[in-house]
């Protein structure tokens, strides 16, 4: 076997120095897909509400001109509501007689509102008479895993996840800095959707919509009113899937896609410094070392591949080390911050996993400088004593 | 196997002032034996061991090498000369501070295997190094001791030729006899060129060259040392 220069010898026998340079970058690393991990449960989070539910319901606030009414100086504020209320029950049972449409509603809404790391996002639900719950419910796939389902007004069924995120018991009253005690908690759901439901009880902080069951392939509302003939305002509200995804991606993706590019870019500018400055120092005692191997005859090129092997190493071990550590961090903060706020989140991102691992190939390269420098500049002994 | 021609060496070349380290020497030095070469310093003895063992180019002559012209070897083939023929102990030990004494000796090795690794123990015994201190890192060695190591080193390959520059500069008359005593053993069937400004080390020598300031004074067998 023929006799390269070995890189574990420096490591094996640099155990403190070694440990400092991959305690330093293990931790960058963890910390760089920590952030990650943070920022992206709310992306998680938020994907149920904004992404899964509108596929299957849709809020449609539908002013009188959507339905073809329009005022005139002969109608009462009562004539007027009494038309509207004509229009929409017409509306509604043409739009029974569609093709997956499943069920409407002319409900009043409740907003309630879900917090996760960053941000917040309102969303929500139907006020039902009861009757009516059991097959929103099915129709929902949510199921009640506690309490019963609502047999008075004024009660309501929130998802386990919105329970926890809130605090909330049953027998609470929801909202009740806002409402007072108006409407009680009085079961729990679960869903893949985060679906609520409750009864009316007279007080709304949203208002009143139609609310539309649907399958998915009925998710743009617009586009279904088009093929009823009918053109919908630009200006009415339609929280349907088409205007979910879109803020999903403009408010959420892109924004916490942002926030992370940022994050990462700084943490490695800082972490390229960092190791410039320690490798620097790294290499300039070792000097003497690769002056005695140029002076008994290896090549540069063997010195430049000894130094990129325990480069290779430290920085493959940081990463393993980072995964690692990562690993461990996240699995501690979705036990004691995320699962107890009943948000969402996922361990595994290989873009962000593969991003974070195209910073440290860019932090190799970048040492390329430093290292070309000194190893063109490495003497031979005869000049060192001269 | 050496031989120069004409060699001069000028250092500070681009100044008014040249200095001459070596003015147009000639000499043959012989195929094998142990070789000293003495002077005060700044006699030039040290620039003329670093030309013959490619470290240093001339500025001017020829150096053959086995009858080839040194002077005209590309670096790759004067690496490979250093790393395959030449043995090299500094002035100072240049041992890596952080590897063992056999580490050390294993960095000049050509093969890494076990009989290399033993070899290499079987080098540090005979230069007085006790098995305890084989694996002692380097830093944790004395002077004397550090430069047997660079003298094992010098030797893992069994080189043609050992440079040694000032060898027993940080040894006690003891141990300066004993690794005299070593190369001149070494020197019975290879070349050892020593530089020194100690006389009292070269009784043993088989040709002795005198430099005085970048020329050669003397040069002879081994009765003109004595």
């Amino acid at each position: 076997m023929s006799q390269t220069l070995s890189a574990v010898k420096f490591i094996r026998n640099n155990k403190r120095q070694v440990f400092v340079v991959i305690s330093a970058l293990s931790l960058a690393f963890m910390a760089m897909y920590v952030i990650q991990f943070i920022l992206m449960v709310t992306e998680e989070s938020f994907r149920p509400v904004m992404l899964e539910q509108p596929k299957k319901i849709t809020f449609a606030y539908l002013s009188g001109e959507s339905l073809g009414l329009t005022w005139n100086d002969d109608m009462t504020e009562e004539s007027y509501q009494e038309q509207y209320q004509k229009k929409m029950d017409d509306l509604m049972e043409e739009l029974r007689a569609q093709d997956g449409i499943k069920e409407c509603y002319y409900t009043q809404l409740l907003g309630v509102s879900y917090v996760p790391v960053i941000g917040n996002w309102w969303y929500t639900f139907p006020m039902l008479e009861a009757e009516q719950i059991p097959d929103y419910l099915k129709y929902m796939d949510a199921k009640l895993v506690e309490g019963r389902l609502p047999e008075r007004d004024g009660e309501v069924l929130l998802d386990q996840k919105v329970m926890m995120n809130h605090d909330y018991r049953i027998g609470d009253y929801f909202l009740e800095g806002s409402y007072g005690k108006i409407f009680t908690i009085v079961g729990t759901l679960q869903s893949d959707s985060m679906v609520c439901a409750g009864t009316p009880n007279g007080y709304t902080n949203v208002g009143w919509a139609l609310t539309v069951l649907h399958e998915e392939s009925r998710a743009d509302f617009r586009e279904v009113m088009r093929s009823l003939g009918k053109t919908v305002a630009e200006e009415d509200t339609i929280d349907d899937a088409v205007r979910n995804k879109k803020n999903y991606e403009s408010d959420v993706a892109e924004t916490i896609e942002s926030a992370i590019s940022v994050i990462l870019v700084v943490v490695v500018i800082f972490l390229a410094i960092a190791v410039f400055v320690t490798y620097i120092s790294f290499m300039r005692n070792r000097v003497g070392e690769w002056c005695l191997y140029i002076s008994i005859g290896y090549s540069r090129k063997e010195i430049y591949g000894l130094i990129m092997r325990e480069v290779l190493i430290l920085f493959g071990t940081s990463m393993a080390v980072g995964c690692i550590l990562s690993a461990v961090m996240m699995v501690i903060l979705a036990k004691i911050l995320i699962v107890p706020k009943g948000l969402s989140f996922g361990f595994w991102y290989p873009a962000h996993f593969l991003r974070l691992c195209a910073s440290y190939v860019f932090l190799i390269g970048m040492l390329q400088i430093p290292i070309c420098i000194i190893i063109n500049k490495i003497q031979t002994i005869d000049q060192v004593e001269d | 196997m050496f031989e120069g021609k004409k060699l001069s060496m000028i250092y500070d070349m681009d100044t008014d002032e040249k200095m001459y380290a070596l003015k147009g020497i000639d000499f043959r030095l012989p195929d094998g034996g142990l070789v000293g070469i003495i002077g005060p310093s700044g006699s030039g003895k040290s620039t003329l061991m670093y030309c013959l063992s490619t470290l240093k180019y001339p500025t001017e002559g020829k150096i053959f090498y086995n009858g080839k012209e040194l002077t005209a070897f590309s670096d790759r083939e004067r690496e490979q000369l250093r790393r395959q023929e030449f043995g090299f102990v500094f002035q100072k030990h240049y041992l890596v501070p952080y590897m063992s004494a056999v580490d050390n000796v294993m960095v000049a090795a050509l093969r890494n295997e076990k009989a290399m690794r033993e070899k290499a123990e079987a080098y540090l015994g005979r230069l007085g190094l006790k098995e305890r201190e084989f694996y002692k890192k380097s830093s944790k060695l004395s002077g004397g001791q550090c430069q047997r190591v660079a003298i094992a080193r010098a030797m893992i390959n069994d080189p043609k030729v050992i440079f040694a520059d000032e060898p027993t500069a940080s040894l006690d008359h003891e141990n300066a006899f004993l690794v005299m005593r070593i190369l001149k053993e070494y020197a019975k069937d290879r070349l050892v060129l020593v530089v020194t400004h100690d006389r009292s080390i070269l009784s043993d020598v088989d040709v002795l060259m005198e430099m005085w300031d970048g020329a050669i004074s003397s040069m002879g067998e081994r009765s003109m040392a004595e």
